[in-house]
């Protein structure tokens, strides 16, 4: 079923004032489509959900559940929950402490009024899918954590819906059982073929579930895409920050030419970007340069391309090191997998070598827009 | 209205309904009825007729009228500050995490389940002048105690009066304050301790300031209920002697018995306004409270 | 002494005094019920036990106790019932439905709690005798009813308050109606606070003096409060021993609810208090 958002909009009104937590949103998904909504706490993503589920009735625009109107404040539509045949996963779970799980999973169905066989079935099939079977006389209550969450995916699943909602249906469980727990979610869905829209803060959530990922922002979405578009072609320097662990270095450069070259200045020091797909048609003047951490080599090679900085802190991770770095009083995050600076004490001259093929440039401006993004296929330009 | 569907609104009325007619008829038409019929000469065989503030005027000049006022702000003044007083001392008792913390706060509660009018008899013969249990335990204090007249005197009938409202009415001004002890984490203390507070620094410094919402709820509901006292004026003293002990509640009824009711709703009215001050001031005061939080 | 010690001491000497003070008179009462003489204090009698003061009330139908105490226990019960069903859905939409000026309303009920009884009574009184309803249970039952609700709703309205708004959600996605989510959900959940309120409301109703003063006459529906209120001698001597008795009897049965449920009540009562 293809989940169509238009021009949705909420506006809340309190005693307090009013607040337009989603501004006109526009979405459309495909059949059966693993889409996630991603944004830092408070940008919506949770009144969307709410939105497509009937739990709250849009300000403003419409909802498509396929080729039928589910809510529209023009024309006077809007259907319950029950009517539009939805499932959701809540936070917390939201199972129902006094029944058993069997109970629970059959909820559904029992306010369905379907047969007691029927339901039997259901719930058995259900719950041997998502390996909970023998948990079906227990309360809630005597539960682990990743256990309620099975549950309440069978809760949801048991009656086939026609869409599914997740609300961050991972971040109660410590972060081992999450990485699990996300492998096994995914290979639901495309087992079960059911259009689903997850709801995370977590952008690494996000990349690895999704099918396409909308980012939003304030209630706006600010970009949607695949992961891949999101990571390589942010559409702003928000995105740019936010997709990918660690975030991506935003600098303050200016760009300028030099006899018919291209450089770049940090401070006091300047790099030529000659040589390959330049930003040649930008117009010279100060920009964000965005360059992930994994994408800055370093080394103690002079060379002409260096950029000369002091280290601040060396951090382990394991198989690598992050390095956070002073660049003419600008801060720089480094990704490296040469541990011989392991040891390395703060204070010390390093040199830097920016990969110039994975250079994004955003205006230095209130929106921050992207203006240049690196080619997935550079190719060398030649005088 | 803002924000408000009208299809959310006929979907919560049921559920409001039989709430809303429960209090509009038997709480609000009568206070208003009550309201109405003090403004009317209302004696039974007499003919109704509108006399407008007449009970009034001749409420200002019954002296009966200002000796029940009288006692009755009296018993308010000094039976509100003794049962907080109790009410916090037990409180601090039952907030102690003893082995048998259950069986005191169930023995405490004991009296505020029993009905007023019954103990209230219970209390008559305690203070019966000849074989009453007070006067036992009075004249044991020495040789030639006399036995107190609790039941026959102004001074000891308004006392019996205090003390047996005091035994019914502390367990619940406790249980309040005892939420309000139990709140305050323990850490406090011990940071106190640590700090070199003493045990009543602790307690003035610390449990106190944090009990202060408690105290005031308990306050507000024990003047409310102080004020409209009847069941064990009615039971224990009857009002007695000569009217000393007539609450302003007892005092309206005893004019409902002889089947004046116009005066007697005039004397009702009188108590509601002064209740109804209260409890506006207690909305004032409570809503402002939450706004604050 | 270390201050340690002089706590302890202040802690057993102030919890016997409450002790003694709460459970005084109440012992004083059972006393005198089992004795043959009341006055057995002041004669330097010995309390010579017996249970003839219990064989009164019990058998001489002249006395009306167990009309009282059964009017009671039937009038307490009933409005409790009913009290809590009205306060259960009044609080379920009260914190729960989208209602304008939520806070007024529970205000404005708390408000009215406060209203001394003197103030209902006469017009009560008129309307009973007006449809004949003076000396029946209905005449009690239902000024009970709008009576003891105030504070059933506010201690149900925090009970409610509890339950995660979570769980009305997924029933809404379960296909439930807002009343199916009522009676399937939430109330089999808030169960023991509806019971803690249910205790609260029987012992407000059998408390409860001057309605059942003025709107009953005799046996037929006086309760149990009047009916030992009123019990007088015969021949100018107070039966003191009977009275006891029947004042032990009566209580009996809520000083038991007390006892076992003690924790229970405690939590309503705090509820409904400091929530405000």
């Amino acid at each position: 079923m293809k989940l169509r958002l238009v021009r949705l909009s909420k506006k809340f009104v309190s005693a307090r004032g009013s607040v337009l937590a989603v501004r006109d949103i526009d979405l459309e998904t495909t059949e059966s489509e693993f889409f996630v909504l991603l944004g830092p706490s408070g940008c919506g993503k949770s009144t969307v959900l709410n939105l497509i589920a009937g739990l709250e009735k849009p300000t403003d625009g419409e909802i498509w559940f396929g080729e039928k109107l589910a809510a529209s404040n023009d024309k006077k539509v809007f259907l319950t929950p029950k009517q539009r045949n939805v499932a959701m996963v809540f936070q917390s779970y939201a199972l129902y402490p006094h029944m058993s799980i069997f109970e629970n999973i059959a909820f559904p169905l029992k306010v369905a009024r379907e047969g007691k066989a029927s339901i039997q079935e259901s719930v058995s099939r259900v719950s041997s899918m998502l390996g909970i079977s023998h948990l079906l006389r227990a309360k809630p209550g005597e539960l682990s954590g990743g256990q309620r969450q099975r549950v309440a995916i069978g809760r949801a699943i048991v009656r086939q819906p026609s869409i599914f909602l997740l609300d961050e249906p991972l971040s109660n469980l410590d972060a081992q059982l999450r990485t699990a727990t996300r492998m096994e979610l995914k290979a639901l869905q495309r087992q079960l073929e059911i259009t689903t829209v997850y709801v995370t803060h977590d952008q690494v959530e996000a990349m690895s579930l999704g099918n396409r990922i909308a980012l939003l922002s304030d209630g706006d979405i600010v970009q949607v895409g695949s992961p891949e578009e999101l990571y390589n072609k942010p559409a702003n320097a928000f995105v740019a920050k936010f997709i990918g662990s660690p975030p991506m270095n935003l600098l303050k450069v200016d760009l300028f030419k030099e006899n018919d070259s291209c450089w770049i200045s940090i401070g006091r020091q300047k790099i030529k970007v000659d040589g390959f797909n330049t930003p040649r048609r930008l117009a010279p003047k100060r920009y964000l340069l965005g360059i992930r951490p994994e994408d800055i080599a370093v080394h103690d090679r002079s060379e002409q391309h260096d950029l000369k900085c002091q280290l601040l802190s060396v951090e382990p991770l394991g198989r690598e090191l992050l390095l956070q770095v002073g660049l003419e009083n600008q801060d720089l995050t480094i990704l490296t997998t040469d541990i011989r600076y392991a040891k390395a004490k703060a204070g010390i001259n390093l040199n830097l070598l920016l990969d110039l093929t994975r250079m994004h440039f955003f205006e230095q401006d209130d929106e921050q827009k992207v203006v240049f993004s690196p080619h997935s296929n550079w190719t060398r330009k030649t005088e | 209205m803002k924000g408000y569907s009208l299809k959310e609104l006929r979907e919560a009325a049921p559920f409001l309904l039989p709430l809303t007619i429960f209090i509009v008829a038997f709480i609000l038409v009568p206070v208003l009825g009550t309201i109405v019929d003090s403004m009317y000469l209302d004696v039974t065989f007499l003919k109704t007729r509108f006399t407008g503030l007449g009970n009034y005027l001749w409420m200002i000049n019954n002296p009966g009228f200002w000796q029940s006022l009288g006692f009755t702000l009296l018993f308010v003044l000094v039976s509100v500050p003794l049962e907080i007083i109790l009410g916090l001392i037990f409180a601090l008792l039952l907030n102690e995490n003893t082995a048998v913390r259950g069986l005191l706060r169930a023995c405490v509660l004991i009296p505020w389940a029993i009905p007023a009018a019954i103990s209230a008899r219970t209390w008559e013969l305690i203070y019966n002048y000849n074989h009453g249990l007070a006067n036992f335990f009075w004249t044991k204090l020495g040789n030639s105690t006399s036995p107190i007249n609790w039941l026959g005197s102004e001074l000891g009938a308004f006392t019996s009066l205090v003390i047996a409202d005091a035994w019914k009415t502390t367990p619940f001004v406790a249980i309040i304050i005892l939420a309000g002890l139990s709140a305050i984490p323990e850490e406090l203390y011990r940071q106190a301790q640590v700090d070199g507070a003493n045990l009543f620094q602790r307690f003035s410094k610390i449990s106190l300031p944090l009990i202060r919402p408690a105290l005031i709820v308990a306050l507000i509901f024990r003047t409310v209920d102080a004020l409209r006292i009847f069941d064990i004026v009615y039971v224990l003293t009857h009002g007695g002697p000569g009217g000393a002990t007539t609450s302003l509640s007892l005092y309206g009824y005893n004019y409902f018995l002889i089947g004046d009711f116009g005066y007697g709703s005039a004397v009702s009215v009188v108590l509601f306004f002064i209740a109804f001050i209260l409890s506006i001031t207690y909305v004032k005061i409570g809503r402002f409270g939450e706004e604050l939080r | 002494m270390t201050e340690q010690q002089i706590k302890r001491l202040l802690i057993v000497a102030g919890s016997l005094f409450m002790l003694i003070f709460s459970l005084a008179p109440f012992f004083y009462m059972i006393a005198t019920s089992l004795s043959s003489n009341p006055y057995f204090l002041s004669a330097a009698s010995k309390l010579s036990l017996t249970l003839n003061n219990y064989h009164a009330i019990l058998t001489t139908p002249s006395l009306h106790f167990l009309d009282y105490l059964r009017n009671s226990l039937i009038v307490s019960a009933v409005s409790a019932v009913f009290t809590i069903l009205i306060a259960c859905l009044a609080a379920y939409s009260l914190t729960r439905l989208k209602i304008p000026g939520k806070l007024f309303i529970l205000f404005f009920v708390l408000a009215v709690s406060m209203f001394p009884q003197i103030s209902l009574i006469s017009y009560l009184f008129k309307v009973m005798t007006e449809v004949g309803w003076v000396n029946t249970y209905s005449a009690l039952i239902l000024p009970y009813i709008a009576w003891t609700l105030p504070l059933s709703l506010w201690i149900l309205v925090s009970y409610f308050n509890q339950i995660p708004q979570d769980l009305d959600k997924a029933g809404l996605i379960d296909g439930c109606s807002r009343w199916q989510i009522l009676r399937r959900i939430i109330l089999p959940v808030a169960a023991p606070g509806i019971f803690s309120t249910t205790l609260l409301a029987f012992i407000f109703a059998f408390n409860e003096f001057m309605f059942a003063l003025m709107l009953t006459t005799d046996y037929h529906a006086r309760t149990i409060p009047v009916g030992i209120a009123l019990f007088q001698g015969l021949h100018g001597q107070t039966p003191w021993g009977n009275i006891m008795a029947a004042a032990t009897l009566s209580t009996l049965p809520l000083v038991i609810l007390t006892l076992i449920f003690q924790r229970r009540i405690i939590q309503g009562l705090t509820r409904g208090a400091l929530k405000g």
